[in-house]
């Protein structure tokens, strides 16, 4: 395991092989971790910003 | 702290100025020196070692650890001293200055406080409001906007717990139900709680969108369902129809047949009856015709005439007042401003003539444009359309008297027609005709005839109305059809959004179960090897985390209950969980244990105390130690490792200290 568990987390995800859903999950866990910062607004608009290229793009299945 | 010492949180130096038993400004250097981590301050009971480590915290966050701040009856924050000189209504203030290291950036966090009396008694406050001024060598010193988040950042205040601790508490981590505690613990420093955000705002926004995409769907197959049913009625009406005109074709022929029969038999007097009768039921089938126009006309006319009736007070209303308007010159009655302005930007003049080359007549139109109001052209229309409109209705009105006097002639004519009809046919059914024709019957069988063909016709139109509105109601319902798709498609839509997230998900509660299996694994392992390193005894220890947090210690010989510990092993599993949290955790912070060896016994006490430089050998550690604790044993075991040591003295209520 990593020291930084943090570090540990985006690893996990890079390993997942959909690499649409991979990008997704790395910027709303990057999203999240700037809200715990204190640094960004409601997450509803956040990640249905972020979703729309991925929906937009493939099928999302 | 040997590696990378620069990298690591810790403090340089605290200073208190007047609190409490810390009268004046005393100042604390606490800076580790390479492997010299451990600064040990030591005291007698009641020198002010409690009170230093609740500066620390009251200086981070605002509030004295276990004091609930019942003013009255609060020790005063302020040195008790300073306050019994206060008169009454007076205060006394002071500060707490933390100097802290953050990889490799100082920090100064100050916080004041103060004693107000008041009828004799201590009202205490801390400014909510502390300062954080950071120092880097490109800007020096600069005091930042948003102390507290940054703290914050630094220090998160719900990870404080687990590095600060007063070593008499300790073992309440590990009372009955302590399995929560260890799971919040480990919960709190792995920074699962960013997964646990995710996964849950996933779940949230999964339920949100297929909660929209459900009262979103369409209802094709019901529109689908409604069009067929209304298909099939049409069809119906379609073959109704279809034997309706079969049988007015049969009827036909034969009254065709029946008036050939009757006019073959008939001498000219007769036939000269029968097509007279003919041309006169030719004549009342055209009124009857007419009469049905005439009555459609009147339904339209009582419907225009009568709306315009309802509303000729208003009409009225607004014409006079457009007219008065139109008298004081705000309502332009012929040119408009729009029509001026058109002129203008074409370049055309009234006349005809280029308003390029005569500026004199652009003058003139423009002048005419800037007096015409520029009104709202809807508000002109509504001039116009006013008066017209009750014009209209006027003329609706008239049309409607004419119309209605128009159908009651042509009905008085109609029944004159068939009154003669019926005339004739008397008169037609009181000839003599050769014995083996029986006109009276034929004509009879003829009357009836027609008298059927009339029913069929009239059905025949009614069947051509209905079908009329089915096929308008199978238009709306193919329209309504495209509608229920396009919100289907929609909803569509709204569910491969739904799947998205719901995969997100899934793939995030499979990662964070794998990662808490891994730390809870980590800390097991970790708190094993403190454990054992730190334990007086000679055995080997297993230690397991269960799934559930439970902890389960396996010595050589007997399994070990955790609350059936002795104090001593309580307070060791404590110090190896909170080493074992911090190492899986990766988290930084300098800890503080205020007389971490107070529970243990004297027997015990030299065996832990030699083994604590082993603790944390990477993080500086401040032990608050009385004097007892602090004995031969643990001194030399902690001697090449301490950074600073300090003496406390408590006299006349003021505490001070010396290099010990």
């Amino acid at each position: 395991m990593n020291e930084n568990i943090n570090e540990e987390i985006t690893n996990r995800i890079e390993n997942i092989e959909d690499e649409e859903l991979q990008s997704f999950l790395l910027k709303i866990v990057d999203y999240e971790r700037d809200v715990l910062a204190q640094k960004k607004p409601h997450y509803k608009d956040e990640y249905r910003k972020l979703a729309k290229p991925h929906l937009d793009g493939g099928d999302g299945e | 702290m040997s590696t990378d010492a620069n990298s690591r949180t810790f403090f340089k130096k605290v200073v208190f100025d007047d609190w409490r038993q810390y009268k004046g400004v005393k100042e604390f250097p606490l800076s580790p020196d390479g492997d010299h981590h451990i600064n040990a301050i030591i005291g007698e009971n009641g020198t002010g070692k409690t009170t230093f480590a609740k500066g620390v915290e009251a200086g981070l966050n605002g509030s004295v650890p276990g004091e609930s701040g019942d003013n009255g009856q609060a020790e005063p924050h302020v040195n008790s001293k300073v306050f019994d000189q206060l008169d009454d209504g007076d205060s006394s203030s002071g500060s707490i200055e933390l100097h802290l290291s953050h990889k490799g950036t100082d920090y100064v966090i100050t916080r004041e406080f103060a004693s107000r009396k008041e009828d004799g008694v201590c009202i205490n406050s801390i400014d909510q409001n502390l300062t954080v001024e950071r120092h880097t060598p490109s800007e020096g010193w600069e005091e930042l906007s948003n102390p507290s988040k940054e703290l914050a950042r630094i220090l998160p205040p719900e990870v404080q717990q687990y590095y600060f601790f007063d070593g008499e508490r300790l073992d309440d981590l590990f009372k009955n139900d302590y399995e929560d505690d260890v799971r919040k613990a480990v919960w709190d420093l792995s920074h699962v709680h960013v997964l646990e955000n995710v996964i849950n705002h996933l779940r949230t926004l999964r339920d949100e969108r297929r909660r929209t995409a459900k009262s979103s769907s369409g209802e094709v197959q019901e529109a689908r369902d409604e069009r067929d049913e209304k298909e099939a009625e049409r069809m119906d009406i379609i073959h109704e129809k279809a034997r309706v005109e079969q049988t007015i074709d049969e009827k036909e022929s034969a009254l065709t047949e029946i008036e050939n029969k009757m006019g073959a038999a008939a001498n000219d007097q007769v036939l000269s009856l029968i097509e007279e009768r003919a041309e006169l039921e030719a004549e009342i089938d055209s009124l009857v015709d007419t009469e049905e126009d005439l009555e459609d006309e009147v339904d339209r006319l009582v419907i225009e005439a009568g709306s315009i009736c309802l509303a000729a007070d208003a009409l009225d209303t607004a014409t006079e007042a457009f007219d008065d308007l139109g008298a004081q010159g705000k309502l332009p009655p012929a040119v408009r401003r729009k029509y001026l302005d058109g002129l203008l930007a074409e370049k055309e003049c009234l006349c005809g003539c280029d308003l390029e080359t005569h500026p004199d007549h652009r003058q003139n139109v423009e002048d005419l444009r800037n007096e015409t109001p520029a009104i709202n052209d809807r508000l002109i229309e509504a001039s116009y359309e006013f008066p017209n409109t009750r014009t209209a209705g006027e003329q609706a009105f008239a049309d409607l008297r004419e119309t209605i006097r128009e159908l009651r002639e042509t009905t008085q004519e109609r029944l004159k027609k068939e009154t003669k009809v019926e005339d004739l046919t008397e008169q037609l059914r009181g000839h003599n005709i050769p014995d083996e024709i029986d006109l009276e019957d034929l004509d009879e069988q003829r009357g009836q005839l027609r008298t059927e063909l009339r029913k069929l016709q009239n059905k025949q139109g009614r069947l051509e109305e209905q079908l009329d509105t089915v096929e308008g109601e199978i238009e709306a319902l193919n329209q309504r059809i495209d509608r229920e798709l396009d919100k289907e498609a929609r909803s569509t839509e709204l569910m491969r959004e739904v799947n998205w997230y719901k995969r997100a998900r899934e793939e995030l509660v499979a990662i964070k179960a794998a990662l808490m299996a891994e730390v809870r694994e980590n800390i097991e392992a970790s708190i094993e090897t403190y454990f054992n390193t730190l334990t007086w005894k000679t055995e080997q220890y297993d230690i397991t985390v269960q799934e559930d947090f439970c902890i389960r210690i396996d010595g050589p010989d007997r399994q070990r209950q955790v609350e059936r510990l002795s104090a001593g092993e309580t307070e060791l599993l404590a110090l190896s969980f909170i080493a074992a949290l911090t190492e899986v955790s990766g988290f930084d912070a300098p800890v503080m244990i205020d007389t971490p060896l107070a529970r243990i016994d004297q027997e015990h006490r030299a065996a832990i105390g030699s083994r604590l430089p082993d603790f944390l050998a990477d993080q500086q550690v401040t032990f608050l130690f009385t004097d007892s604790e602090f004995d031969d044993t643990v001194s030399s075991a902690l001697e090449g490792h301490l950074a600073n040591t300090y003496k406390l003295e408590n006299a006349n209520r003021v505490t001070r200290f010396e290099d010990y």
